[in-house]
């Protein structure tokens, strides 16, 4: 089988400097008298450097990577909005690319009226959106709206109409910007529910982009890993997240702050291993520095659940830690997450005011479920944990 | 798994130049839907709508009927004065709408044009369509009101009003997305477009006939964008004899400006979401 997305030797240079003013008038030229005979005063700057990865059909494909890695570049020649300086990427499908949710949306025309304009920008023919019209009105539920001007929705009105209607396209390829960041926690339940139906359930081709590590995680079988605009590694993608994760605790939150007490290390014991089954308890491994001896810190984590609700904050107190590494180990009886990823934050007190360390999102990790096969009746809401039943009787 | 082996696109520098009709053709939907939206949006929040379209070139036919009308009437050998400027300004409306509305179109649509890819021809093609639009609305009430006022239509009437509506359109959408292109590059284009509609205004024979006793004079103002579709125009109205001079000079004006708005728009169109 041929690989449904190829990328080769991929590089975009921006020229920065005096190009890159957002638009240039003959003021701007005027008025800077220096520049008149010299205007081609920039510099290069690789956006993307020599980027190469393959990606199979029906693969789900999570782009990280930090701020200004180029993530949003790739995304952007991927959906050919911008063109490359050098390289190819083939792409044996139709794309359809969703850089923002409700592109095009005019607030003066009506729901119905913008549902066509959009799904039509979007790729669609008239006669599919005719065909999933019905469809679309339903997943977006503003039924009773939809012959009102947009201008008198609701922000969380529009969303959910501009997210039904991107819902229903249907391409071989589905490229996604962190457009899941907005709308509330119901709704992007729904939204993630839609997204593993098109690409695991419907066997499409689906590129995310995204900070939530939690998102990547549960959608993604593969990684992109892009570091300053060149291609780092490519993966599995909780193993990738795990690496990355791992690595910005490390470099990322320790040059900004320059403390007397950091977090070093963080991981769930043997996460990937799978050893984390449904009933057997668990461990997290955590490493703190600290410059000199200190007494009385206190160490907090919050776990969050694959729709980033707050499942658990704990927070435990030590009595002293040494200079140098000091090892904590947590150790946990029983499970209580269901099935899915998670993400920890933490953060270092050395009082309970006072914070010396945080970082949020660090680290992922996967609960194997469902828990209890008995909860997936259709459509039943797990809820957000599992009670652990010690005793049942029926008399 | 889905693959479409049909769908083969390959993503590259760009490094020759084309127009690319195939593209354009395929999404000839979404040029629809674009006309259809901005026709929706045109009149909504209005008491009289639609007939907007009428009121423009009526109050200015009456404006320059009464200023104009008696230094003009004899030098006019074929129709009323009255009849030359509303003919006149019923397909001046068709080329400064279509122009002013192809310039400032790229940068209106700069938030689709940076999160979708699709033609960037279908924008300026959709803002003529617009234009298109008014102006047969117009030219259906002036040909039936033509035909019952004052019958000077004749049987190659039809076929001039098709050639002049086709010459009008090939040079303001030539114009229209150069401008359009140029526009997102360096907005003094916004400040500069009323400007030069009004000169292009005075400077064409929509109000008066221009005639000059110098040579030079006389092809400058031939080599004017819509002069020569004007006087097609007109000699669908009138028994006035074709002028091949004009005409030819209007058709390769209008090509020449036709395909440089295409290339230029092609040439650059890459770079929009860069620019925009």
């Amino acid at each position: 089988m041929k690989p449904i997305i190829e990328v080769r030797n991929l590089s975009k240079i921006y020229q920065i400097g005096a190009k890159s003013e957002r638009y240039l008038s003959l003021r701007d030229r005027l008025s800077s008298p220096t520049q008149w005979f010299s205007s081609n005063k920039t510099e290069p700057f690789y956006a993307l450097k020599d980027v190469s990865f393959d990606i199979m059909p029906g693969e789900t494909v999570g782009i990280i990577g930090r701020n200004g890695a180029g993530k949003s570049t790739l995304l952007k020649i991927l959906s050919r909005i911008t063109p490359p300086t050098s390289g190819s990427i083939k792409l044996r499908g139709r794309v359809a690319s969703l850089l923002e949710v409700g592109t095009g949306f005019h607030p003066e025309l009506t729901g119905r009226e913008n549902i066509f304009f959009n799904g039509a920008i979007l790729g669609m023919r008239k006669s599919e959106i005719n065909r999933k019209f019905d469809e679309i009105i339903d997943f977006s539920g503003v039924e009773q709206f939809l012959d009102t001007p947009l201008k008198q929705y609701s922000s969380g009105m529009q969303l959910r109409l501009a997210f039904a209607v991107a819902a229903h396209l249907e391409p071989e390829i589905l490229l996604i910007d962190e457009v899941l960041a907005v709308g509330d926690a119901e709704f992007q339940k729904k939204c993630l529910g839609k997204m593993e139906d098109i690409s695991k359930g419907q066997g499409r081709t689906v590129v995310v982009v995204s900070h939530d590590m939690g998102m990547v995680g549960r959608l993604c079988d593969v990684a992109v890993w892009i570091q300053n605009g060149r291609n780092v590694k490519f993966g599995k993608s909780l193993e990738l997240l795990n690496e990355y994760v791992n690595q910005s605790v490390s470099n990322y939150y320790h040059k900004i702050k320059d403390s007397s007490i950091f977090l070093k290390y963080l991981s769930i014991h043997d996460f990937y291993n799978s050893s984390l089954d449904d009933y057997g308890g668990y461990k997290l491994v955590v490493k703190i520095i600290s410059k000199r001896p200190q007494k009385d810190i206190y160490f907090a984590f919050g776990i969050q659940n694959p729709f980033n609700q707050r499942v658990a904050l704990e927070i435990v107190k030590l009595k002293f830690l040494k200079s140098g590494e000091n090892l904590l180990e947590i150790t946990f009886s029983e499970n209580n997450l269901l099935g899915g990823i998670y993400s920890i934050d933490y953060s270092i007190l050395n009082n309970l005011k006072e914070v010396i360390d945080i970082g949020y999102n660090i680290l992922s990790f996967k609960i194997f479920g469902p828990v209890n096969e008995l909860i997936l009746i259709e459509g039943a809401d797990q809820g957000i944990i599992k009670l652990r039943i010690k005793e049942i009787r029926c008399s | 798994m889905l693959q479409n082996e049909n769908f083969e696109t390959e993503i590259k520098p760009i490094t020759h130049f084309s127009f690319n009709i195939k593209e354009l053709w395929q999404n000839r939907e979404l040029i629809y839907f674009f006309v259809w939206r901005d026709f929706k949006v045109k009149y909504k929040q209005t008491i009289i709508g639609i007939l907007w379209v009428f009121i423009q070139p009526l109050t200015l036919l009456c404006v320059f009927y009464f200023a104009l009308s008696k230094s003009i009437q004899p030098n006019l050998h074929y129709m009323s004065y009255g009849y030359f400027v509303l003919t006149g300004l019923i397909l001046w409306q068709l080329f400064s709408s279509a122009i002013s509305q192809a310039a400032e179109s790229m940068v209106s649509n700069s938030n689709i044009i940076k999160k979708i890819y699709f033609p960037r021809l279908v924008i300026p093609i959709a803002s003529i369509g617009n234009s298109l639009i008014d102006f047969l609305i117009m030219t259906v009430a002036l040909v039936i009101g033509s035909f019952f006022l004052n019958n000077h239509l004749h049987f190659l009437s039809f076929f001039y009003l098709i050639g002049a509506t086709i010459m009008a359109i090939m040079s303001s959408f030539g114009f229209g997305s150069l401008l359009a292109a140029m526009n997102l590059k360096y907005r003094d284009i916004r400040y500069a477009l009323p400007f030069m509609i009004q000169i292009l205004l005075f400077s064409s024979t929509v109000l008066y006939p221009l005639e000059f006793q110098n040579s030079t004079l006389n092809l400058l103002k031939n080599l004017h964008p819509l002069n020569g579709a004007l006087h097609l125009w007109r000699c669908a109205f009138s028994n006035e004899p074709l002028n091949y001079q004009i005409l030819l000079i209007g058709i390769f004006n209008n090509l020449f400006l036709f395909f440089l708005g295409i290339y230029y728009f092609r040439k650059t169109e890459a770079y929009f979401a860069d620019l925009a």
